[in-house]
């Protein structure tokens, strides 16, 4: 074919998304935290680097947590992950091989039988035909599957898929339309020619037969061309930004660098790492037993990619924790929504857009003002004991727990004290999971002042809550332990 | 005579307690019924009042918060609202399942866009 316009559409896509990929992920990298960064330099030239390329094959590539979720479901991510990898790097040793010469641009890779309609007639070359065409199918086959899936997601073991936003769905589109118009490209041409694999010369032999296949052909090809270039223009404004942002996020992730309880970097690339599968939908509790289906991590991350109001979708969520568990990208979702709650709510959309293209970069939140919530409280005579028994808000809803550990405490014959007898403080938990973080210090601070002026030894709760609380957010010198 | 003419003249008189429904600031009561309806089926029987945690310390009161909120007394619901400690045992504890945890919650959103002229 002399005219080679027709591949530009996809080189120009191409050359945009590599060069904003990198651009952004520089940005990115210079705007963590120097102890990340070292972290990052440390975990790519070592021993992590070897685990970021294992998981990378085994994650991005075969899906296999998505595998383990549901066989078919597994089956459709890897086949269109791992099935165009091998069409690309088949498809650019092939260009390599039987092209005219060495290294071409990946353009003549993609569109190898445009250049060379009649290639693959014996032998090796006919070989490498079949499987490329392999390939294609099992792509396709992934792809039928997809289909499926929007209209009936039951079929893979989803109870729902995550609604998309319009440019989610124009990328969708020209996505499914990259594999069927290169199929019909390929076949027109191999028919035309005669030549081809299993696939195409046999599907381009029967539409040659009744259709004028040489004049077809260039019409897939353009199709085919534009699809791409579509799809790569769009991918920096969808969920398909995941691609190339998620192996940057392994790489993070292996050299041990977490989300911590800040904005960063790091909270950034794991936003555009989701791909909005929608396997936390499934999963949470507020979806199948409230029936609310639209403050799920797929939507929230949406909200905080295309960077909208949302605040109602913040709070309303339980913190169980089951979508981080089930997330497949293994993104930290409980933390992100905490730094969410945290910073309440944004500034407007003027103000954000000036903030975000001004030279320091940076959001800015609106501050939330200082308030002394609980002076009210008073700061209790310190009574010594040995023991220390914490109720709780709620396990003063069940007195006979209290009347049992009372009983338990005075059969052992320990010195205890029951520090929240006439109405302690609540531990601090509650404040903490809506984001407000110094008031629950103050509370925080009020029982820790009691537990150390007492000098006990230990501290009992009995409340699983509380428990976690008295271990993981106070500082004592107590035992903490849960009866 | 006005209230400032009659403290100078040695006696002190309380400020109108006159609530006017037809009058009264109900941006606060409408903001918090259309994020939480559930506030609407609250027919003050004082058990949130009585199990609560802060109303152990001080004169906290879930049954009050209700009042001022409907009588749109902001002035004191601003204060009232900071002294909640989000536990909710209220909610535990409520015959007809109100959010009260959120009812706080979304006061306390209220109040701050109110202060900030957003609602």
């Amino acid at each position: 074919m002399s005219s080679e316009i027709f591949v530009w559409p996809f080189n120009l896509g191409l050359y945009f998304i590599l060069i904003y990929s990198v651009v952004r992920s520089t940005v990115w990298f210079r705007n963590l935290s120097r102890p990340d960064k070292l972290r990052l330099q440390r975990g790519f030239f070592g021993i992590p680097f070897m685990q970021s390329i294992k998981e990378i094959f085994m994650e991005s590539l075969l899906h296999r947590r998505i595998f383990k979720k549901n066989f078919v479901l597994g089956y459709m991510h890897m086949s269109l992950a791992f099935g165009w990898f091998l069409l690309i790097v088949f498809g650019t040793i092939e260009a390599d091989f039987f092209g005219e010469k060495h290294l071409n641009p990946p353009s003549h890779a993609i569109f190898f039988r445009a250049f060379n309609p009649d290639h693959g007639a014996a032998g090796l070359a006919r070989g490498f035909t079949h499987l490329m065409d392999f390939l294609l199918a099992f792509i396709l086959s992934g792809l039928l599957l997809a289909v499926i899936k929007r209209f009936i997601p039951s079929m893979m073991g989803m109870k729902k898929t995550t609604k998309h936003t319009w440019s989610d769905r124009i990328a969708l589109l020209s996505l499914w339309l990259i594999f069927p118009s290169r199929l019909l490209a390929e076949s027109f041409t191999c028919g035309a020619y005669g030549s081809g694999g299993f696939l195409t010369g046999n599907l381009g032999g029967a539409l040659a037969s009744f259709l004028p296949a040489a004049e077809i052909a260039p019409w897939f090809w353009w199709l085919y061309s534009l699809a791409l270039g579509t799809f790569f223009f769009l991918l920096p404004v969808t969920r398909y930004f995941h691609i190339p942002i998620e192996l940057l996020l392994i790489f993070m992730r292996n050299s041990g660098i977490t989300t911590g309880d800040k904005s960063s970097s790091y909270t950034e690339v794991q936003t555009h790492a989701c791909s909005s599968c929608g396997v936390c939908i499934g999963v949470c509790q507020m979806s199948y037993a409230a029936g609310i289906n639209d403050i799920q991590s797929a939507y929230f991350i949406k909200g905080l990619r295309s960077d909208r109001d949302i605040a109602a979708i913040t709070a309303n969520c339980l913190m169980c924790g089951r979508c981080e568990e089930a997330c497949p990208v293994g993104i930290e979702l409980g933390p992100m929504r905490l730094i969410e709650r945290r910073q309440g709510e944004r500034p407007d959309t003027a103000k954000r857009f000036l903030d975000r293209y001004s030279l320091t970069g940076r959001r800015s939140i609106i501050e939330r003002e200082p308030t002394q919530s609980y002076g009210y409280l008073v700061r209790e005579e310190a009574e010594s004991a040995d023991v220390l028994f914490f109720a709780g808000c709620m396990t003063h809803l069940t007195p006979s727990v209290i009347t049992a550990m009372k009983k338990i405490m005075e059969s052992a014959g320990v010195r205890y004290r029951f520090m929240d007898e006439q109405g302690g403080v609540c531990c601090g938990r509650p404040l903490m999971l809506a984001g407000r973080d110094r008031e629950a210090r103050e509370l925080i601070n009020h029982n820790s002042d009691i537990i150390w002026k007492s000098g006990a030894k230990i501290l009992v709760t009995s409340c699983p809550i509380c428990y976690k609380i008295f271990r993981e957010s106070y500082y004592l010198e107590a035992r903490v332990m849960h009866h | 005579m006005s209230v400032r003419q009659a403290n100078r003249f040695g006696f002190g008189i309380n400020q109108s307690r006159l609530i006017n429904y037809d009058t009264s600031d109900r941006k606060v009561r409408e903001y918090v019924t259309l994020r939480e309806p559930s506030f609407m089926l609250c027919f003050a029987c004082g058990g949130c009042s009585a199990t609560c945690t802060a109303g152990e310390h001080i004169s906290f009161n879930l049954r009050r918060m209700n009042t001022l909120i409907r009588r749109g007394e902001i002035d004191l619901l601003r204060d009232e609202v900071k002294r909640c400690m989000l536990c909710g045992k209220c909610m535990l504890v409520c015959p007809r399942g109100v959010n009260t945890r959120n009812v706080v919650a979304v006061t306390a959103e209220a109040i701050r866009k109110l202060d900030r002229n957003e609602l």
